[in-house]
């Protein structure tokens, strides 16, 4: 087994974009309480999965996210990558796009997303 | 492909629908801007794997900037005229440019002939180790900004 390094990781919003610092999959399931009196501990079944994206990075002219087009568009298609050969893909809805510039700083930003459908990798 | 510093960045207010912004704000330290939207919960019982599907809901664009205080004429900030900065236009509204580094970056701005964007708050802090400085914060209204690499 290898360990990754964070620095060979990539993404593709909608194009590829350059200048990340960091990306994120949150991937949940939703576990509906199924205990019942005869429960002799709490009992669950399998329920709905979702899953959100984000990233953060510097802005970088054309090889940015567009939020222009992305944020009141329809679903994007992703695929985030580990930069050692795992990918993970799929559609999902800019939730949120941040821009920020300080004086002594350079111009970043960050988008989240929420994925709809499944997560592929 | 190139990343910019922070160094360089504008504001500009109202001007016309146009060229939205006439006013060059001085002393500019901070600016941001978000774009934020909903998404509804649209899962059906045939969805595939169990993944749940969404669609787009509401979106707004906000924004806040901050600075320090920089008087002319023994009364307003550099480059402002009457009210700019003191919440005249949480009526009215503004035009507004915000270019975010050097020429190229990331800017954005309120649509020619869509609408404007009202200033909703303006904080002013004073403290006696340090200088004026302000925060103004707002939101565009009814129309998506214009964004992109270029303002215009």
């Amino acid at each position: 087994m290898a360990r990754i390094s964070g620095t060979t990781g990539t993404v593709n919003f909608g194009g590829a974009i350059t200048g990340i610092t960091d990306w994120t999959i949150n991937s949940v399931g939703d576990m509906p309480d199924a205990t019942g009196m005869d429960s002799s501990i709490d009992e669950y079944v399998r329920g709905l999965r979702s899953y959100t994206i984000s990233c953060n990075g510097r802005w970088e002219g054309g090889a940015a996210p567009d939020p222009g087009t992305d944020v009141p568009g329809a679903a994007v298609a992703f695929l985030f990558g580990d930069g050692q050969g795992t990918t993970y893909n799929g559609n999902a809805f800019m939730t949120r796009f941040h821009a920020e510039a300080t004086i002594d700083g350079v111009v970043d930003f960050s988008l989240e997303a929420q994925g709809t459908g499944a997560l592929s990798t | 492909m190139s990343r910019y510093s922070g160094l360089n960045g504008s504001l500009q207010l109202n001007g016309s629908a146009a060229t939205c912004g006439a006013m060059n704000l001085g002393g500019i330290t901070t600016m941001s801007f978000d774009y934020e939207g909903e998404v509804i919960d649209a899962t059906g019982m045939e969805s595939t794997g169990n993944w749940r599907e969404w669609v787009r809901g509401r979106y707004r664009a906000t924004f806040e900037a901050g600075g320090v205080w920089e008087e002319t004429a023994g009364e307003y900030p550099e480059g402002l005229t009457t009210g700019v900065v003191r919440l005249t236009e949480y009526d009215t509204g503004v035009y507004i440019r915000m270019q975010f580094g050097s020429t190229g970056s990331f800017g954005v701005k309120t649509t020619a002939g869509g609408g404007c964007a009202f200033i909703t708050s303006v904080d002013y802090t004073e403290p006696v180790e340090g200088v004026m400085e302000w925060t103004m914060r707002g939101n565009w209204n009814g129309t998506a900004p214009t964004i992109g690499v270029s303002t215009g």
